[in-house]
């Protein structure tokens, strides 16, 4: 672990700063969107758009490549298919609820099966894991800034209209009956969803943004009164698994993507079943006293 | 109690399908400012689907629906809403106060109102669980959470109150507070409630609206009102409120007015 820390002060090595900030700015999007992908339960949604992402990506690479296209970097493919599968399944969702799953295990597929196939026939090596499973340490600081800014405007717009998020969430028709515009809501934070799981895929991957975008709230729902504060236990939590994960990586020399993503699962799986043991407790606490 | 005052709800000739399944057909009723409305029917003949459009949630297929001589959508303000909310996500992170203060939810606006708090307690204290204020709502019985709805509607002293099967699952206790609530309101308050009970209403009531399927071409439901007459034997003990027998083989049209207000036999 010391190794870890001298290599972060070290100023010939900025890449594991970068890292350690983009695990940091990442936090803020897995504790605040998080926190409403799960109580919206939105999470397969979210996991179809994050997937859809390799296609847009392998697309790119391969017309670029093919120069069927300028030359343009293939996060600006995956943008276009990450909005694009998230606005399919809004709109499925909103007016034909029943094709719904059909419609997201379609997207999920499809998104990734363009991904291997474009990515098979470019010119030259491309290596599709480092989207799947994420490099943190080739983040850019391109790649900070835009976190930056994004984590700036998800947490401004979360605390402007958070009434209406949450009243949107927890009880849609009553919301609606209040005037809420319950429709742009949602396809509001499916636009969001959509270019964060862009920009946080290049901190876990496209495999295990899902994750990040649930564990660290589910672990909050376990305590959390409220949805702003599942919102910022959430955060804290992510930073937590996000830097333990960087660190852990970088002692084992292993991905740290998926060492972030072991850490959360293992702590929510915890955190579960310290629930079902004090619910357990609880009930034969009862039970004794109904039968004195 | 006179009812020549203004009309709160006017539903105009309204028919409505979803798909190729007709639900109403040809609905034509009125409600004036201040009287008290049951509307009954047995389950799935779309009164649930009345209440939507008395909301403007949904749209009618034909014919015109105003709240206070307006289109639904405009006159949300003034209306407050206790809907069923059977299905809800029981590990949803919620206090009982938020719950309540969703009742005075502006449509985009995050500005609480300085007194909401107090607003809050009281309204709560109205339907007598004032204790439950920072409970979570999902740790509530089925009679507290309707409670609940009940403060959250009433939050916003709406003109008009619309609740949806409040009494479902309730027991007597509740559903006696309940109607107690609601007497303080009659008079002032215009309310339709909805029922599947087609046989007992509050001694509320002031006009029965029975929906119910009558071999319309359509295949729809169509409205009649009903008459009522007081019963000794649907006792104030047992079911929580004193009530009126639906008197079904009484039928009226939909949209008779009576200047009385009441049409007990």
């Amino acid at each position: 672990m010391s190794d870890f820390f001298s290599t972060l002060a070290n100023p010939a090595m900025p890449f594991l700063r970068n890292a350690l900030v983009a695990a940091l700015l990442s936090s803020v999007l897995f504790g605040v969107i998080g926190a409403i992908v799960t109580v919206r339960r939105i999470a397969t949604l979210a996991g179809a758009v994050s997937h859809a992402v390799l296609g847009g990506i392998g697309l790119v690479l391969y017309l670029s490549a093919t120069k069927a296209i300028p030359a343009i970097p293939p996060i600006i493919g995956a943008f276009v298919f990450a909005l694009l599968a998230a606005m399919i399944i809004g709109v499925v969702s909103k007016r034909a609820k029943q094709r719904e799953d059909t419609v997201i295990n379609a997207i999920w597929a499809i998104g990734m099966s363009i991904g291997v196939l474009t990515m098979a026939k470019t010119p030259g090596y491309v290596d599709p894991s480092s989207y799947l499973f994420g490099n943190i340490l080739l983040i850019s600081t391109t790649d900070l800034i835009f976190l930056a800014v994004l984590d700036v405007i998800v947490v401004a717009l979360a605390w402007r209209f958070y009434p209406q998020i949450e009243a949107s969430a927890f009880d849609e028709e009553y919301a609606k009956v209040r005037g809420v515009r319950v429709n742009l809501v949602y396809f509001v934070i499916l636009g969001i969803v959509a270019i964060a799981v862009v920009l946080l895929q290049t901190f876990v991957g496209i495999v295990m943004v899902i994750a990040m975008l649930t564990l660290p709230a589910g672990t909050a729902g376990y305590t959390a009164r409220n949805l702003v504060g599942m919102m910022v236990l959430g955060w804290f939590y992510a930073s937590i698994f996000s830097v333990g994960g960087l660190v852990a990586g970088w002692t084992f020399d292993v991905p740290a993507g998926a060492m972030v993503v072991i850490i959360a699962g293992m702590v929510f799986l915890a955190f579960a079943l310290a629930g079902m043991i004090k619910k357990h407790f609880k009930r034969s606490v009862k039970n004794k006293e109904d039968i004195a | 109690m006179e009812h020549n005052h203004a009309t709160a709800l006017r539903f105009q000739n309204v028919s409505f399908s979803y798909g190729q399944t007709a639900v109403l057909d040809n609905i034509n009723f009125h409600i004036h400012e201040g009287e008290f409305i049951a509307l009954v029917g047995p389950n799935g003949t779309g009164k649930s689907t009345i209440l939507k459009l008395a909301l403007g949630l949904e749209s009618p297929h034909s014919g015109s629906v105003l709240v206070y001589g307006k289109q639904p959508q405009s006159m949300l303000h003034r209306i407050g809403y206790v809907p069923q909310h059977t299905q809800y996500d029981r590990s949803f992170p919620i206090s009982v106060s938020e719950v309540v203060g969703m009742g005075l939810l502006h449509p985009s606006s995050k500005k609480a109102n300085i007194k909401q708090q107090d607003r809050i307690s009281d309204a709560l204290q109205d339907v007598a669980v004032g204790d439950l204020a920072d409970r979570p709502y999902t740790d509530l019985s089925g009679g507290q959470r309707r409670r609940v709805l009940v403060a959250r509607a009433l939050i916003s002293h709406p003109s008009f109150l619309i609740l949806d099967e409040p009494t479902a699952n309730m027991d007597s206790e509740s559903e006696s507070l309940l109607f107690s609530v609601l007497g303080t309101l009659k008079g002032k308050t215009t309310i339709l409630i909805v029922t599947h009970d087609t046989e007992f209403v509050s001694s509320l009531t002031d006009r029965v609206l029975c929906l119910g399927k009558r071999g319309s071409c359509a295949g729809g439901a169509t409205i009649v009102q009903h008459l009522t007459e007081p019963v000794d034997y649907a006792h104030a003990t047992l079911t929580g409120q004193e009530k009126l027998k639906v008197l079904h083989d009484v039928q009226i049209p939909g949209d008779a007015c009576n200047q009385e207000g009441t049409l007990h036999e």
